[in-house]
């Protein structure tokens, strides 16, 4: 079943062409990301899906209907940037109002701000509230009410490690009862704990990626004998080799327990071990370069 | 639809200027009253004033002409002294009933001082009002003696309907309805220009449902300082006003020299600033969606009332112009015929600018 | 200077700057267009009623012809000769009229101000007589006096008079008539004035206090420079902070550019009525007469019985050219100091519309209702204070152009002084 279908949209600002006859479908339940740098395009494309912005051409269905039909928003919802945020009034009262519009009951309210756990500052002003708490009631306003599809611009900007957790475990909860997730993020690093179906955009392009199929975990080994070690993993069936006087294994962390027993039943001894995750960071780097700002990047 | 017209109330009272801008009119309003409550005696005193510097004019006449006569002797001037002493008469009577507060007798010396005065006017004797004006008087005399009702000081009183005339003149007119909309403006532009209206599009609310509920909402803002404004007037004049009865009957002058009786006056104004209210309120609407900009929306509503001002100004008024009615008191006065299909002119204009300002945000967006 | 400039730089990119502008703009051609019209319509009147009396006239000594003819047919000579002097009476009625009908068609106005000249100059030589009456009630002679001189004025340097409701003498209407009831509508109805010509229509719109209304829409556009930037959620301020260097020349660089727009916005304004009036009747002369009072004595007997005196009070006139200088020195001067009290306002209240309406109504109350010499707000009816007008009403002299321009900018500059202070206090954050 289709939840989002995106059909050939295409945006310019003036001259600059931002996006370029894009098209993707997003089936259910799946988490997909869309990431690209700054300045992109990804907000304008979540503008374009969710009707805030007009597009020059092309179509977008949501639900099976088309995003004109103001309906879509009982079972989709978009957790904007926190400009959007009425600075004189209450978190209670924003998550209030939308449940007036959508018919929510006020447990329904007390429910979702304890999932999200903004419960304890509700009725502050939000002019008296953090970045991280702004992201916090943003994100509140967005599950009120329980959408089949949820899109979330960058909703990890500006939170700290423990709230960056907290937000990634409700995302994947979301998901897992039954949630249809578009996720747009700078930030790859992040991306890669929640999904592995990535969208990028690059000048005006996307490129649909699984990268599950890049994905693999590096560990780098400093030992006391080199070409001893090398031998007993080879013997174990361990993928190994020898990269700048360290050994280079493929492996998930339950073997690299058993890995670094058998080294050190044969005296071998350990003096440091790294952790490197590659695939999509090498994706990423392969699509927009080593560095950002090479990229070519639109005035939004 | 309720929902969003409460979630606006609710913006509007947390932002406190609207709130503010209601106390004050309510203030001014009281002002207004107890100036008026604090004046009462000088209505009397000015009258005698008047009627005074009248007499005291007269009588130096007199008096001229009577040393004119002691030297050249002529039936001209012993006319002229004769006119000239009934009129000064008369107005010593009219002077001694206003002090009585007779307000009848005031009535009938004041139409015999004028007439006196208009036969004196006629042998070249010099009074200071010109006949039209006094001819106006006697007309205005006459149908309160008709219709059993003392005089009143249209800028002083503190009878209801007239009190509330004065409110009319005071609030409801292009300046009145430009300070209103200033305030208001924000409640729409300021959406745009910090974006909250976005909050609002990704809801499952259409863009027409959406603009009526705002519209709504402000109309209701106008319409509480409406009733505030006429709510304080009335309770004011009533527990502490004089009254006089029949006196909705109280005779207005028209611009074209009729009667209009205040309560017609103040029924057409009662219709007219209602319904201007909403169009002016419509107006604000469609430019603030617009145009999205708090500056440029004010300045575009102030250019056009005022161009329209202007235009009043040189009596220039269209029964289908609904800038016409901006005027309340002018445009009462000088078309009281218009009133129903003023109405009809205004609402429709309301209507029509509703329906542009839908059809042109009909697209979603930002 | 760099900050200044970025500042200017901001205020000019912004596109609602350029359509308040235009809008502006449009307001000011589309009234000017509005007035030029209505005072073509009074002159069409005006002509079309010439052409009646020419007309009436014509036919009311057909009429006395024929009653002639039919009293010399019955041989009463004596009818016939008082018929054949109102014949020759209406048929010079109808010639003048016709005459100034063609005076008025061709706008000979040398020929309509000697008219104008002529019926007035025996009402000052002859000062018992009592002067000319409006329904019932007496014009003053100081206004006698200054029209006469003014029309005067304008035969002598051949200068287009302004449009007037009347076919009869134009007057100028001063401070000195006291008309009542339907006189007074008739009076300002006849001495309303419709200027054509640029500099003419600008001179009407002064005195309809254009200067105020324009320099409050400049500050409306341009003096929120630190509140927009202040708010919660637009923090341009904290921009600068993180720049090297000090509070006073960021509170110098947003007052100034801010200011200077104001200034150019005014300037821009003001010239587009002249700019306007181009391309349709031209700009006029720079030479009309502009009314001064000269002022009245003082009563010895204290305040309450002050009197003007219409017949004794003096007066002179001043060249428009005179005015205009004036006005365009205290257009600046106005704008520092409406500027500054809306700077100083913005700072308390982030909320433009709200200040707009603060400051138009400290303005206009401030002006209408309490006249004092050191009211700043007393100044801002500049024309009342170049004319004199309000010095003559209050018999204080003191209230005049100096006063009010040193007035407005010391008070200016003590409300800067506290915005500065204020601003430096509220954004410790740049020490």
């Amino acid at each position: 079943m289709t939840i989002l279908q995106v059909e050939n949209i295409t945006k310019s600002y003036g001259k600059e062409l931002v996006l370029n006859n894009i098209s993707f479908n997003i089936p259910y339940p799946k988490i997909v990301a869309l990431v690209g740098p700054n300045g992109s395009g990804k907000t304008s494309l979540l503008n374009i899906i969710t009707n805030l912005l007009k597009p020059d051409s092309g179509n977008i269905q949501i639900l099976g209907r088309p995003n004109t039909d103001p309906n879509i928003f009982y079972e989709t919802s978009f957790m904007q940037d926190n400009s959007v945020l009425y600075e004189y009034l209450t978190g209670y009262d924003h998550l209030q109002f939308i449940a007036d519009v959508q018919n929510l009951s006020k447990e329904q309210i007390l429910k979702t701000s304890q999932l999200v756990g903004n419960d304890g500052y509700l009725h502050k002003k939000v002019k008296n509230y953090s970045l991280g708490m702004k992201q916090h009631l943003l994100l509140a306003m967005a599950i009120l009410n329980k959408p089949k599809l949820l899109i979330l611009d960058e909703p990890l900007n500006g939170l700290d490690p423990t709230s960056a957790i907290r937000v990634r475990e409700l995302i994947i909860q979301l998901h897992k009862e039954g949630t249809t997730i578009l996720i747009s993020s700078h930030n790859l690093g992040e991306i890669d704990r929640i999904t592995s179906n990535i969208i990028f955009i690059k000048s005006g392009q996307i490129i649909e990626e699984d990268l599950a199929e890049f994905e693999q975990v590096t560990y780098y080994l400093s030992v006391s004998n080199q070409q001893h070690a090398i031998k007993i993993l080879k013997e174990q069936q361990i993928p190994v080799i020898l990269e700048n006087d360290r050994l280079k294994i493929w492996i998930d962390e339950k073997s690299l327990q058993t890995v670094i027993s058998v080294l050190l039943n044969q005296g071998i001894s350990i003096k440091d071990i790294e952790k490197k995750i590659t695939g999509s960071e090498e994706r990423y780097q392969q699509i927009f370069g080593k560095k950002d700002e090479e990229d070519e990047s639109f005035e939004i | 639809m309720t929902r969003l017209i409460q979630f606006e109330w609710k913006k509007m009272i947390r932002t406190k200027f609207y709130i503010l801008f209601l106390l004050l009119s309510v203030l001014f309003v009281s002002g207004l009253f107890l100036r008026n409550f604090l004046l009462q005696e000088e209505i009397v005193n000015k009258k005698i004033e008047k009627f005074s510097e009248y007499r005291k004019d007269i009588l130096s006449q007199v008096v001229t002409y009577q040393k004119m006569m002691e030297d050249f002797p002529s039936p001209e001037l012993e006319e002229k002294i004769e006119a000239g002493l009934l009129v000064y008469r008369a107005l010593n009577q009219l002077i001694e009933s206003i002090e009585d507060g007779n307000w009848k007798e005031e009535l009938q010396y004041e139409i015999q001082v004028y007439e006196l005065a208009m036969d004196y006017k006629k042998i070249e004797g010099q009074f200071k009002l010109s006949e039209k004006d006094m001819q106006k008087e006697i007309q205005l005399n006459e149908e309160l003696l008709k219709r059993g009702l003392a005089k009143e000081d249209l800028d002083l009183s503190i009878n209801p309907p007239i009190f509330l005339k004065k409110i009319v003149t005071f609030f409801f007119h292009t300046f009145g309805f430009l300070i209103l909309l200033f305030l208001l403006t924000i409640y729409i532009t300021r959406e745009f220009e910090e974006h909250s209206i976005q909050i609002a599009f990704t809801l499952p609310v259409s863009k027409s449902r959406y603009i009526i509920s705002k519209f709504l909402s402000l109309f209701s803002a106008g319409f509480i300082w409406w009733i505030a404004i006429f709510g304080v007037s009335y309770l004011l004049t009533t527990l502490f006003g004089t009254s006089q009865e029949n006196s909705l009957v109280y005779p207005l002058f028209t611009q074209s020299g009729n009667f209009l009786d205040i309560g017609d006056y103040l029924w057409q104004a009662i219709g007219y600033s209602i319904l201007f209210l909403s169009f002016a309120i419509s107006l604000l609407v469609f430019f603030g969606f617009l145009l999205r900009n708090t500056i440029v929306t004010s300045l575009l509503v102030f250019v056009l009332l005022i161009g329209n001002h202007l235009v009043l100004r040189e009596d220039i008024t269209a029964l289908f112009n609904p800038f016409s009615y901006q005027q309340i008191d002018f445009i009462i006065l000088k078309e009281p015929t218009y009133y129903s299909m003023g109405l009809v002119v205004i609402f429709c204009a309301t209507v029509i600018t509703l329906i542009f300002t839908i059809l042109l945000n009909k697209r979603r967006g930002i | 200077m760099n900050t200044f400039r970025f500042e200017c730089k901001k205020l000019r990119k912004k596109k609602t700057t350029w359509l308040a502008f235009f809008i502006t703009l449009i307001g000011i051609i589309g009234f000017y267009l509005f007035h030029l019209s209505v005072a073509e319509k009074i002159h069409q009147k005006n002509i079309a009623w010439l052409d009646y009396l020419s007309q009436m006239f014509a036919s009311n000594a057909e009429t006395a012809a024929l009653d002639k003819k039919k009293a010399e047919e019955a041989g009463d000579t004596e009818k016939a000769e008082e018929f054949h002097n109102m014949m020759v009476s209406f048929q010079k009625s109808s010639e003048n009229a016709k005459q100034d009908k063609e005076y008025f068609a061709n706008e000979e106005w040398t020929y309509l101000i000697e008219e104008d000249i002529r019926s007035l100059e025996p009402l000052i030589e002859d000062s018992a007589f009592s002067a000319h009456y409006i329904e019932d009630q007496p014009i003053s002679m100081f206004t006698v006096r200054a029209t006469l001189e003014e029309k005067q004025r304008l035969q002598k340097y051949d200068i287009v008079p302004f449009i007037q409701n009347t076919t009869y003498t134009n007057y100028l209407p001063t401070i000195y008539d006291d008309f009542s009831g339907s006189t007074l509508e008739e009076w300002e109805k006849i001495t309303e004035r419709y200027g054509r010509f640029g500099f003419y229509f600008l001179y009407q719109l002064i005195q309809s206090y254009f200067l105020p209304i324009i320099v409050l829409i400049g500050v409306f556009l341009f003096g929120n420079g630190i509140s927009s930037e202040s708010g919660k959620k637009k923090k341009g301020l904290h921009f600068y902070a993180t720049l090297p260097f000090s509070k006073g020349r960021l509170f110098f660089a947003k007052y100034a550019s801010g200011l200077l727009y104001t200034l150019g916005f005014t300037f821009m304004m003001l010239l587009t009525p002249i700019v306007t009036s181009l391309f349709f009747k031209g700009v006029g002369s720079l030479k009309y007469p502009v009314l001064v009072y000269d002022g009245s004595e003082p009563s010895p007997y204290g305040s309450h019985y002050n009197a003007l005196d219409p017949k004794n009070d003096t007066f002179h006139f001043i060249e428009l050219q005179d005015y205009f200088l004036k006005v365009l020195f205290f257009s600046i001067i106005l704008v520092i100091f409406l500027y500054s009290c809306y700077f100083l306002l913005s700072l308390f209240i982030k909320n433009p519309g709200i200040n707009i309406i603060l400051l138009g109504s400290m303005t206009f109350v401030g002006m209408k209702f309490f006249p004092k010499v050191y009211n700043p707000f007393t100044y801002v009816d500049i024309h009342k204070i170049i004319t004199r007008e309000i010095a003559t009403i209050q018999f204080n002299p003191a209230i005049e152009y100096q006063t009010g321009m040193i007035l407005l900018f010391v008070v200016s500059l003590i409300i800067t002084f506290i915005s500065y202070r204020f601003f430096a206090h509220r954004n410790r954050l740049f020490q």
